[in-house]
């Protein structure tokens, strides 16, 4: 008897131990790029393309210099650009998605319907429609603007949040509410003391997913900026040279442009599949 | 008054919501249905009214075209082929209760926030066709290696690869939800029955996985039909037109040669095509 359940342990170490060296594996391949990113960035140019390929070496910071030394536009124009599209983005969607999912689920607008028609904006690929927004966009001399690139990530960030928020909402019995306004609260205020606690999560969620998407979004940026507006994802189209790609500094960039999202994603950790599946996955 | 404004006020809600999505989405497609019928060319100052000519080279004349369909759809399938079951063995990984399992989620996690453009462009480099790693590796280990990015027939290959790496962790997060909620009780009376672990899986989990594996593949196929970002930052539609899937093909038609008329011809029909097959997978495959 006593032997067998030794055996039952063991067996269990055994396949736990299996298991670790599955994740392990898997976790290498997920961070393998990363490591190569910043690996690269702190190379001097002589080391990076190299037979073989160089894991020991001399680190240096001149592709940080030489990325913030660029004439400008550089990276610093870029970070603070996208800095402040992401927060005017944030300003705008999140207010307008809560009003939108307050009266989706309260008063049931559309039917279903229109959250549905905004649902299919998740669908829409943006590349099919960029042609129209270039030319609305210079016939309104809004080319290089901050104000175009806001307009469409706030478009895009919302059917996300609405969805989000909304599922939220749902989740609020709305007897509470109308408790609170049979005792002579008005609706603001039913919404303000009782709703808006229960939500505020969400739309921090919301806020953090929309600064992710926003900051990442490359397309609308690379047609509709050139210096004025140029993001920090521009930036990083431009590090061809007639000398070929500067692996170096775009590395530089490339770092500086993906650690403040993984902060974020930490942050969001729990809400990510939910985030990502519009609800649908908690 | 006040009752005039409770009685508006469930459309006051919505309306700004409703101004900027009805805005932003019907204004450019009237927008691409007018341009769809002229012959616009920003080059040449062209612009004049041609019925349905464009349509009629889209379905007729233009073999660039059907092929960037071809490519469109190799890319999507071979993203499901490879994320689908790659994701389902991660989520069984990453289900069994180990210590540190916290630390491996979020680990998990992290190619989903990495804009493509910025990672995408160092996977370019690591496909580099004489000093990438990648390279390096696969040559290492298999004493031969395709040149990835640079040859005509891996570099979609590549590409797949690619999204694979960024995207499998989403798919792998969703399915692991959904075992982290399955009952426990099928599990103990098959056990007591002698099934295997197989027959578990065969006939427990996967049925119970069913709506979320549909969930997670409409997902990924609304996504990669619409893919533009890491094919510019890795290949930018090459060699040739290897990786020009319908979407890197618009760009190029819309803003390298700017057709514009031709190109809101092609936007309006992959518009509706996407929208159609993404709608159609979202109700039959997820049912949201």
């Amino acid at each position: 008897m006593n032997v067998l359940r030794i055996g039952i342990k063991t067996k269990r170490k055994i396949v736990d131990v299996l298991y670790y060296i599955g994740i392990i594996i898997v976790l290498i391949v997920v961070l393998f790029p990363f490591l190569w990113m910043f690996l690269t960035s702190i190379k001097k140019e002589s080391d990076i393309l190299t037979i073989p390929p160089k894991i020991f070496f001399e680190p240096t910071l001149d592709n940080y210099i030489f990325v913030f030394e660029r004439p400008a536009p550089n990276i610093i124009n870029g970070l603070m650009n996208s800095l402040i599209i992401v927060g005017s983005v944030i300003a705008l969607t999140i207010p307008i998605s809560m009003l939108a999912a307050y009266g989706f689920t309260r008063f049931n607008v559309g039917g279903g319907h229109l959250q549905f028609y905004i649902l299919t904006v998740r669908m829409f690929p943006p590349i099919a429609a960029i042609v129209p927004y270039f030319v609305i966009f210079r016939n309104l001399g809004l080319l290089d603007n901050h104000l175009s690139i806001i307009t469409l990530n706030t478009l895009f960030n919302m059917p996300f949040t609405i969805w989000l928020v909304a599922g939220f909402l749902r989740e609020i019995p709305q007897d509470l509410e109308e408790a609170a306004m049979i005792d002579g609260a008005t609706r603001f205020e039913a919404f303000r003391e009782i709703n808006l606690p229960l939500i505020a999560p969400a739309l921090a969620v919301a806020a953090i997913f929309a600064a992710i998407f926003t900051w990442n979004e490359f397309l609308f940026a690379f047609i509709l900026t050139r210096s004025e507006a140029i993001t920090v994802t521009r930036i990083m189209a431009g590090f061809y040279t007639e000398r070929g790609i500067l692996w170096g500094p775009l590395s530089a960039a490339a770092t500086l442009c993906t650690v403040p999202m993984f902060i974020l994603a930490l942050i969001i950790q729990k809400y990510i599949v939910r985030g990502l599946t519009f609800g649908a996955v908690r | 008054m006040k009752i005039k404004t409770e009685k508006y006020m469930p459309f006051l809600l919505v309306l700004p919501a409703l101004v900027i999505v009805f805005g932003l989405t019907l204004y450019p497609l009237f927008h691409a249905l007018y341009y769809s019928t002229r012959n616009t060319d920003l080059t040449l100052n062209k612009d004049d009214f041609i019925d349905i000519r464009n349509y009629r080279t889209m379905l007729n004349y233009d073999p660039t075209l059907s092929d960037a369909w071809v490519r469109s759809l190799t890319f999507t399938g071979g993203c499901l082929a490879f994320q689908i079951p790659l994701g389902l063995g991660i989520a069984l990984l990453m289900n069994r209760p180990l210590r540190g399992h916290k630390i491996f989620r979020a680990i998990l996690t992290l190619p989903l926030v990495v804009a493509p453009i910025a990672i995408g462009q160092i996977w370019r480099m690591m496909y580099h066709y004489e000093f990438g790693i990648i390279k390096y590796i696969t040559s290492s280990v298999f004493g031969t290696s395709p040149n990835w990015t640079a040859d005509t027939n891996w570099a979609m290959v590549s590409i797949v690869i690619y999204d694979t790496w960024q995207w499998t962790p989403f798919v792998a997060l969703i399915l692991l939800a959904g075992l982290q909620g399955l009952p426990p009780e099928p599990y103990e009376s098959a056990t007591i029955y002698g099934a295997s672990a197989f027959q578990k899986f065969r006939y427990i989990t996967l049925p119970k996985m069913r709506p979320l594996i549909g969930l997670a593949a409409v997902f990924r196929m609304i996504d990669t039909l619409k893919t533009w970002d890491p094919i510019w930052a890795i290949t930018w539609g090459g060699p040739g037109q290897a990786t020009e899937t319908l979407s890197y093909y618009l760009y190029r038609i819309g803003f390298r040669y700017f057709w514009v008329g031709y190109a809101s011809a092609v936007s309006l029909v992959f518009l509706y095509i996407v929208i159609v097959i993404s709608t159609v997978a979202l109700k039959k495959g997820a049912k949201l």
